[in-house]
């Protein structure tokens, strides 16, 4: 089983299209760096140096994550095909080109997809999540980490938002690790979407674009009947989650887990 | 001769990739009934309200289409809603687009262009198929619109409703007078839409089609954000133009940076495709 994690994992990070996900990735947050966290280096700065008392900018403000911008839009929209591009269609291509039937020969069903179903997770995950750490890095590299406070009302976590007791904390980097964590395992499951379709789809771009489509199939269901609050596109941002969402959210990520174990299950009945 | 391979070449490709997808237009239809009957769900729970003075029409419901967005302006609190019916219609188009000139190149595009022996031939082909279909997705859900007008208003309506258009797409004073109006509404959409297919298959080519599809999203959500005329989806949404908004999208530069893309993309795929390793 360790082998052929190892294997797959090596696959999946080892590869040119990894590398384009995650440079399109950051490079989304460096130019948001640029263009938008330098504006408030400047104000921060210009405050500092003005008799006026202000509210003081904090690095937890204008990180990626918490922050409204056309970046953060782009980001977030795009992450589930930034996500399923680099490994998205490998269980699909092992099937294609034969491959899967020399690795079957020599180690059990089970291992191999279990071991595929761990990589579309963990390289989802990961493509994810590098961009919105390194645009935390960036923040605090470049702005102090004031502990936040509810009355200077800068922040976009209010107090009907999930976790919003731990950003007004002194805990504060606590809620960046829940947000990453929670933006981990999201894409992380939405990416193993890319799995439970290669059964049903036969195209490989289709595949791919699958975790895509349902989010954003969901985020118009959601406009029209519930909500776009309890859709993923949305809820990435863990800081507009309200707890009364909460429910919603836990609902979907549930199915996600049941789709990727139904996809490990037919996977195993798979007739080569 | 050379008239009657493009013909023989077209034939191929609009069998194989518009009949045979015909699966990806019946996802069309139902998606614009949805869109246009919720629309319609919508105006009838405010005309009983009497918040309306009268029930949308068919040009009411291509608006609501394709009218995607007023500017937003972000004061940094404020979440921004993606237009979802306008982007929901240029995305599947472009999925629809998406892989097939790519996938037919692998599976037998190398054997009919020796046969054909050109490579223009081929590639004139697939940009003819790209337009017709584009253009039958948008007649696909001009035909569901006029189906659903004719059966609900009885008329084809083409003039807008003051007060739908107020209430849904916040625009008073709609003057549809001058014909720039049913321009905006109908005639830009689509060649914006050209435009954006006839890039991306351009794209397509000379990087992979996922990543030319990753392209034209971001290209779709940034326009949707902001309002600038380097971001080609704005020329695509009808509540941007100048008819309907002050300081708007001039018509006549959208109709000129639409047919530069489309001639450039154009050029440019016929002179990549010439020069790339297809071997």
């Amino acid at each position: 089983m360790k082998a052929i994690l190892k294997m797959e994992l090596i696959r999946a990070f080892r590869n040119k299209l990894m590398f384009f996900s995650l440079i399109s990735g950051c490079g989304i947050v460096i130019m948001y760096y640029i263009f938008s966290v330098t504006k408030y280096i400047k104000s921060f700065y210009s405050i500092l140096n003005s008799d006026i008392a202000s509210d003081p900018l904090s690095a937890n403000l204008c990180w990626i994550g918490t922050a409204y911008d056309r970046y953060t839009v782009l980001y977030f929209f795009i992450i589930p095909i930034l996500a399923a591009i680099p490994y998205g269609a490998s269980l699909y291509m092992d099937k294609k080109d034969g491959y899967i039937n020399n690795i079957l020969i020599k180690t059990d069903r089970k291992n191999y997809f279990f071991a595929k179903l761990i990589t579309y997770f963990i390289s989802g995950g990961v493509i994810a999540t590098i961009p919105l750490i390194l645009s935390y890095i960036l923040a605090i590299i470049s702005l102090p980490s004031i502990r936040p406070y509810a009355e200077y009302s800068l922040y976009n976590i209010y107090s009907v938002n999930i976790f919003s007791n731990i950003f007004y904390s002194n805990y504060t980097f606590v809620y960046i690790i829940i947000f990453i964590v929670f933006d981990f395992i999201l894409f992380g499951l939405i990416n193993c979407l890319c799995m439970v379709f290669t059964y049903w789809e036969e195209n490989r771009f289709a595949i791919v674009l699958t975790p895509f489509i349902i989010c954003y199939g969901l985020h118009m269901v959601g406009q029209y009947f519930i909500g776009t609050d309890k859709t993923p596109l949305t809820y990435a941002r863990l800081n507009v989650v309200s707890s009364e969402d909460l429910i919603y959210i836990i609902g979907e990520l549930l199915i996600l887990v049941l789709l990727a174990i139904v996809s490990l299950r037919k996977g195993k009945k798979d007739v080569l | 001769m050379s008239y009657k391979i493009i013909k023989k070449l077209v034939k191929y490709d609009l069998y194989w990739g518009i009949l045979n997808k015909w699966k990806k237009y019946l996802v069309m239809l139902i998606l614009s009934l949805i869109i246009t009957f919720v629309f319609i769900k919508n105006s009838q729970f405010y005309y009983r309200l009497d918040k309306l003075d009268s029930m949308p029409g068919f040009l009411d419901y291509i608006m609501n289409m394709f009218h995607g967005m007023k500017n937003f302006i972000s004061d940094g609190n404020t979440q921004f809603e993606i237009p979802v019916e306008w982007m929901a219609f240029h995305l599947f188009v472009a999925f629809a687009i998406g892989n097939y000139i790519i996938d037919d190149l692998e599976k037998c595009g190398i054997n009919i262009i020796t046969r054909v022996r050109s490579r223009n031939k081929w590639i004139i082909s697939k940009i003819i198929w790209n337009v017709v279909a584009v253009l039958c997705f948008y007649l696909v859900v001009y035909i569901v619109n006029i189906i659903i007008a004719l059966s609900i208003t009885g008329k084809l309506q083409l003039s807008l409703t003051q007060s739908v258009c107020s209430k849904f797409f916040e625009l008073n004073n709609v003057n549809m007078e001058s014909g720039n109006g049913l321009l905006a509404i109908i005639i830009l959409p689509i060649l914006s839409s050209l435009a954006i297919s006839q890039m991306q298959m351009f794209l397509s080519l000379i990087l992979k089609p996922i990543i030319s599809f990753l392209m034209i999203a971001s290209i779709l959500i940034l326009s949707a954000y902001s309002m600038s005329p380097y971001l080609i989806g704005n020329y695509s949404m009808v509540q941007r133009s100048e008819i309907f908004m002050k300081d708007g999208i001039s018509i006549l530069t959208a109709t000129i940076v639409n047919i530069t893309i489309i001639i450039v993309s154009v050029i440019g795929s016929i002179v990549y495709f010439n020069r790339k390793d297809i071997i």
